[in-house]
């Protein structure tokens, strides 16, 4: 594992930050940290990359105790916040993080073409940083994060600044990296991004987790199955008995909650058995959004 | 750790309080040349008018000390106006060096590398080091250099009095290096621009109180310079600048620009262990801070 906590947790005083928490992150992972606005995210991701302290529990990043120096050579971070030395170029900056990561002399300008190719910005390098947009100083400090070639990548809201096009391009790298073994650990509130490259999610609230496992388990939920057919009138009930509900019945659509996914094919064989012509029956995927709603609006009422 | 020190050297380079202080400086040593030139050009009229009237042995060495101790006031002029711009400029160029950083969040990407926190304040402490030494260091030797091609004034031991020179600005860089791991940028300012003030006032009343042998002031002084001891390091300067013949009286003459209480070796010892002091205080407290 390459994160693991074990009731990680940050008071102020009276107020809690985040609360026993315990994640495991793997290899070549792509975790996706969600939660609303002051529900501990950021506060979480600042313990793991040594910037708050926890008032209690522990926590290992890539095998060794949370605050190991050495560790950190093997991890990026790009801030929520990004702010750089914005009187230095693209390059300079890069050239700065490279020795404090330090990489050796002779590989930093190679490291820095390399990871400026990645992030698409080889063209504005020489520019000062002030001049940059902010779609730019997002993929400088991308690049940053990345001049190490971490293991472990922490982006907290690596895409808020970049247009759809640079969105994808981040993602690309994400995967990329996935690809290579390395595992990215991402706080973001856009949903739909982390849906298709996530492969596990946890959702917090009131520093809280109150979801944890990987996407393709949390999406499946409950088994709803979404029926077209006809010539079934007077007849569903008798269909459905014994499998489930019908959640919605609109003539010929309906929308029925089974008690499993072993039921799927029975539900099939019982419509055409009763003589109804069946047109569509798949299997309803929850989306994140609904996911991360159900969890976060749950219990609220 | 030398590669932030690098970094911020550049940094504080270019910060505009550094421009404002080369500024001021070429103003003030604009200033201090001329009134030098005139005040040179009045003892040495009234000099050979005492000598002209025919003045005895003893009335001419009389006078040959007044002369003396006439240019000492002068260099001591300008190496206290000096002290007062370069402890301003360590005051004001550092007051945010680790709130600012953290209030904008330029801090937090650098953090999250492989560096420990005690670098990052020894390579901010270094960086505003060098460029307030080298600052420092021209600006006591520009004081000089007019007073050598003005009045023809000149000093010696000048390498062991530009060390001492530099030492005040560098402990007022560490106190306020400490307050700005503590403290907002804005709080921090308030804080070393009120100890820098209390400092003067105190250095001044300790002076006032030799003067007038009133332990009570004095021991103000005593207690200010424990409190901040760079105006004791000044006064350690000024000992050395008047050190002419004539001891009592001359040190009389230099009112509170001078070293009528003079501080002992041990103070400027104290100076440097309050510098290291307040360095390690400003590591320690950084270590454990959360960096929100």
């Amino acid at each position: 594992m390459v994160i693991e906590t074990h009731d990680l947790t940050k008071l102020y005083g009276e107020k809690v930050g985040c609360e026993k928490i315990c994640l495991s992150v793997g290899e070549g992972q792509i975790f996706g940290f969600l939660g609303p606005n002051g529900a501990g995210k950021s506060t979480f991701v600042k313990m793991l990359v040594g910037l708050i302290k926890p008032t209690s529990g522990t926590a290992k990043l890539l095998g060794a105790p949370l605050g190991d120096v050495a560790a950190r050579r093997r991890l990026g971070f790009l801030p929520e916040n990004f702010r750089y030395q914005d009187w230095l170029s693209g390059r300079e900056l890069l050239y700065y993080h490279a020795a404090l990561a330090f990489i050796p002399r002779h590989e930093r300008e190679s490291r820095i073409d390399e990871v400026l190719r990645m992030v698409k910005l080889s063209a504005a390098a020489d520019g000062k940083i002030k001049t940059y947009s902010k779609g730019m100083q997002q993929r400088v400090g991308i690049a940053a994060a990345l001049i190490s070639d971490p293991d472990l990548l922490f982006l907290d809201e690596p895409t808020s600044a970049l247009d759809p096009i640079g969105r994808l391009e981040v993602r690309e790298i994400i995967t990329s990296l996935r690809d290579r073994g390395k595992a990215v650990f991402l706080n973001s509130h856009l949903l739909s991004e982390l849906e298709m490259i996530c492969d596990s999610v946890a959702i917090i609230k009131g520093g809280r987790v109150v979801e944890e496992g990987t996407l393709t388990e949390l999406l499946k939920g409950r088994v709803e199955v979404e029926v077209t057919a006809s010539q079934l009138n007077g007849s569903i009930e008798r269909v459905i008995d014994g499998l489930g509900r019908v959640l919605a019945n609109n003539g010929s659509y309906l929308l029925v909650e089974l008690d499993s996914e072993d039921m799927i094919p029975t539900l099939a064989t019982r419509i055409i058995e009763a003589g109804g012509k069946l047109y569509n029956l798949s299997r309803k995927k929850r989306t994140l959004e609904e996911l991360f709603l159900g969890a976060v609006k749950g219990g609220e009422a | 750790m030398l590669i932030i020190a690098r970094l911020t050297f550049k940094e504080a380079l270019r910060k505009k309080i550094l421009v404002a202080a080369i500024i001021l400086s070429v103003l003030f040593l604009t200033v201090y040349g001329v009134g030098l030139h005139y005040a040179t050009n009045t003892i040495e009229q009234q000099t050979a008018q005492g000598v002209g009237r025919g003045m005895d042995n003893g009335s001419i060495a009389g006078a040959d000390i007044m002369v003396e101790s006439s240019k000492k006031l002068l260099i001591l002029l300008g190496l206290y106006f000096s002290s007062s711009i370069v402890s301003l400029l360590a005051i004001l160029s550092s007051v945010g060096v680790v709130s600012s950083e953290i209030e904008n969040g330029i801090i937090h990407a650098m953090m999250a590398k492989p560096i420990r926190r005690r670098d990052i304040i020894l390579g901010k402490f270094g960086g505003y080091a060098a460029m307030l030494s080298v600052y420092s260091a021209l600006l006591f030797l520009s004081v000089l250099l007019l007073n050598y091609f003005i009045a023809g004034a000149a000093l010696g031991n000048v390498p062991l009095l530009i060390a001492l020179f530099i030492i005040q600005p560098l402990v007022f860089l560490a106190v306020t290096l400490a307050g700005s791991t503590a403290f907002s940028t804005l709080a921090n300012g308030i804080a070393a621009f009120t100890l820098y003030i209390a400092s003067a006032v105190g250095g001044m009343l300790e002076q006032i109180g030799a003067m007038l042998s009133n332990d009570m002031l004095v021991n103000t002084g005593i207690v200010t310079s424990l409190l901040m001891p760079a105006d004791a390091i000044y006064r350690m300067i000024a000992s050395l600048v008047t050190n002419v013949p004539g001891g009592s009286i001359n040190a009389m003459f230099f009112g509170p620009f001078g070293a009528m209480s003079a501080p002992s070796t041990a103070m400027v010892v104290y100076a440097i262990f309050y510098l290291v002091g307040f360095v390690g205080l400003a590591s320690s407290m950084f270590s454990r801070k959360d960096i929100g």
